[in-house]
């Protein structure tokens, strides 16, 4: 059945004729099975794996095939499952359809049973016991509609019971309201005398009116018997309703002036007679901060025990002084509970009133609200610790960063400027070894021959190529510029006397230093404090920036690069430099100009672009931020 | 083997296009799928045979555990047709 439909589908979807679908699907299965021979294993998406297992339980140790179902497959077929049990019912078990189609045995059993309980009843029993299934269908069929009708009723009378539970209590409340009617019993006699003549009704008539006027008479007798028994217990009546009557807490209060007006009408009238002799003498004015005597009332009262009377005593009387130790702070015996502080201020100690849970269950509420305001309290406090540091401290990155390009302008010296520093030194260290030591003036001329990398070699033996080099500072030298006159001058130095030197350098010096203000003479060149620069003089006559000066040859390349990209077109080159104990040291330079002011223009230039570059770095950095 | 193998076989075996055998094989799966979803049995010739089995879990263990039972899982079982079998078995 399967295969027609695919078939079917395949030649359908895809315009092909049965022959060659059928050969399609054939092949298919026919695929599956070359491949898990050859393979062992044969995996196809959404369907499973087919897996070669060997039977060992076999002599022949045959193959067999198992199959691994993929998950979603395993999941499509739970879920149906599922499907399967939600809609479950009992009644499709007696569907006549599935019945026919698939006589199962198990919804048969529950039948079977159903209908031999009724069988014990019944007569019908022999008809069952055939075993025909249809019969015991329709059978089947008739109870449960019967059931279906029998549970539809029910819920039917148990809505009518529910909605007459609703319904009733109205009406019950309507009967409770009306007064009740008393109707005479109805007797022989009764009836009797409806079925009498009119004689009889005129007799009973007469009685009647006779009791009425016995009744009014008696009536009228009743007020004289009430005044006279009121005259009797006129004041006995109210006091048994003064005590039958419950105080309340407010009347204590009411009666509290009465009561100490009594009180004190009684110390009055008894004062006197129970008091000893030894303590009349000694008699104790009132003090105003006693404890009133209807707290102490009212106290007894509370506690219920008037028979201890004397254990709550107040300070009036003097028998506290006469037990006690004579401090008037108790009568030392403890059975005594009156105590006077520091600030004469008087408490009572109850001593019956224990603890009880509630007073305990109180307390530890109490106690923990107070915990629970405490601990807020303490948490509040270190929050706000927390936050004031914090705020503290961004705020003092803020102004850093705020204040960062004056703090770098005026502390921090990068270490680009420090080793311009450092090549200063240098000048200064290669001063003294010129005057020392004559022997070492070849190779310090060398460094001041201030030649590109390309010529080290060339500057090494400055001595052998000296009449080489002789022949175009001469021709210079003819050409009249007195700037470019410096390099003859130093030549000269080893093969001439140095007279002539100072001559013929003072003018340039004094010229350039005089002409263009920030910038001083050096034995390397031109200092520029200002851009923090040396302006060298070439061979050629020209001027180079010596910007700064490297351990190695690729920083200096690397810084050579930068400044490039910063200024396009300026031309750096790196010259190396021996300078002994110091090292050996990379010369960063820019440019070839014709004059000082040019190439001080584009040194001014240059740190003003690295400036801008730094700033606009920062502020960047600080949005960021 | 894998499905792609397979595609590539039908698609030269038959001359047709690689997309037009995936379709065929997808096809051929799906109705094997809804098939055995709804009759819980296939029976392919010369191939072998595909049926659903209830597999009821260890309640003892759960009982002991005093948790809830799981519910009851399906699993696909396939028994492979005399034919598959002896195209294995043969040398």
């Amino acid at each position: 059945m399967i295969k027609q439909e695919i078939i079917e589908k395949i030649s359908k979807y895809f315009k092909l004729t049965s022959f060659e679908a059928e050969k399609i699907y054939d092949d298919i299965f026919a695929g599956i099975i070359q491949g898990v021979k050859e393979d062992n294993i044969a995996d196809i998406t959404n369907l499973g794996e087919f897996i070669i297992k060997y039977n060992n339980s076999d002599n022949d140790n045959k193959k067999t095939v198992e199959f691994l179902p993929t998950l979603s497959l395993e999941e499509e077929i739970n879920q149906r499952s599922f499907e399967e049990q939600r809609q479950f019912e009992p009644a499709n078990y007696v569907n006549p359809e599935q019945s026919t189609f698939k006589p199962v045995e198990e919804p048969v059993k529950p039948v079977e049973e159903t209908v031999n309980t009724e069988a014990i009843n019944t007569e019908q029993t022999a008809d069952v016991n055939l075993g025909n299934d249809f019969v015991v269908d329709d059978k089947l069929e008739h109870e449960l509609s019967d059931e279906k009708h029998s549970v539809e009723d029910e819920i039917k009378r148990k809505r009518d019971e529910i909605l007459s539970k609703i319904t009733t209590p109205k009406v019950e409340q309507k009967n409770i309201t009306v007064p009740p009617v008393v109707i005479p019993p109805v007797t022989e006699e009764t009836t009797k005398v409806v079925i009498e003549t009119k004689e009889h009704i005129e007799e009973k008539a007469g009685e009647i009116t006779a009791v009425t006027e016995q009744t009014i008479e008696e009536i009228k007798e009743v007020p004289e018997k009430i005044s006279e028994i009121i005259t009797d217990n006129t004041i006995e009546q109210p006091k048994e309703v003064e005590e039958v009557t419950e105080k309340s807490f407010s009347d204590f209060f009411t009666e509290v002036p009465k009561e100490e007006h009594s009180f004190s009408n009684s110390m009055n009238k008894t004062v006197i007679p129970p008091v000893p002799p030894v303590v009349e003498s000694t008699v104790i004015p009132p003090v105003e901060n006693v404890i009133p005597p209807s707290a102490v009332e009212l106290h007894k009262e509370i506690t219920g025990d008037n028979s201890r009377i004397n254990e709550y005593q107040t300070t009036i009387n003097p028998l506290a002084y006469a037990n006690g130790n004579g401090n008037g702070n108790g009568n030392g015996n403890g059975e005594n509970f009156e105590h006077r502080l520091q600030d004469n201020s008087y408490y009572i100690w109850y001593k019956d009133s224990e603890p009880n849970n509630t007073d305990t269950q109180t307390m530890s509420y109490e106690y923990e609200l107070l915990y629970q305001a405490t601990k807020e309290a303490e948490y509040k406090s270190k929050l706000r610790i927390y936050v004031t540091t914090f705020i503290m401290f961004f705020s003092f990155v803020l102004i850093l960063l705020i204040f960062s390009p004056f703090i770098y302008k005026y502390f921090f010296t990068p270490k680009e400027e420090q080793n311009t520093e450092e090549v200063q030194k240098e000048t200064s260290s290669n001063e003294q070894p010129q005057n020392t030591d004559p022997n070492n003036q070849a190779s310090v001329n060398s460094l001041d021959n201030q030649q590109p990398v390309n010529n080290n070699t060339a500057n090494q033996n400055n001595t052998t190529t000296q009449p080489v080099q002789e022949q175009p500072k001469q021709e210079t030298s003819a050409q009249q510029q007195p700037v470019q006159e410096q390099p003859k001058q130093e030549q000269p130095k080893q093969e001439q006397p140095k007279q002539e030197q100072p001559k013929q350098e003072q003018p340039v010096q004094q010229n350039t230093s005089q002409n263009i203000p920030g910038v001083t003479k050096s034995t390397m060149g031109w200092m520029d404090d200002y851009n923090k620069v040396i302006y060298v003089q070439l061979e050629n006559g020209k001027f180079t920036i010596q910007e700064s000066a490297w351990d190695s040859d690729a920083k200096a390349n690397k810084r050579i690069s930068a400044v490039g990209g910063l200024i396009p077109g300026l031309k750096g080159s790196v010259l190396k430099v021996d300078l002994g104990n110091k090292g050996t040291w990379f010369r960063a330079r820019f440019g070839e100009f014709s004059t000082i002011e040019e190439a001080k223009q584009k040194a001014e230039e240059l740190r003003t672009k690295e400036k801008n570059r730094l700033q606009a770095l920062l502020l960047a950095f600080f949005w960021y931020a | 083997m894998n499905t792609i193998d397979l595609i590539n076989k039908l698609a030269v075996n038959h001359n047709i296009t690689t997309g037009r055998a995936e379709m065929i094989v997808s096809i051929l799966v799906e109705r094997l799928v809804e098939k055995l979803k709804k009759d819980g049995e296939i029976m392919i010739n010369n191939f072998g045979t595909f049926s659903i089995r209830r597999k009821e879990p260890d309640s003892s263990s759960y009982m002991k555990l005093n948790e809830p039972l799981p519910v009851v899982k399906n699993h696909v079982t396939f028994y492979p047709d005399r034919i598959f079998l002896e195209n294995i078995n043969s040398q």
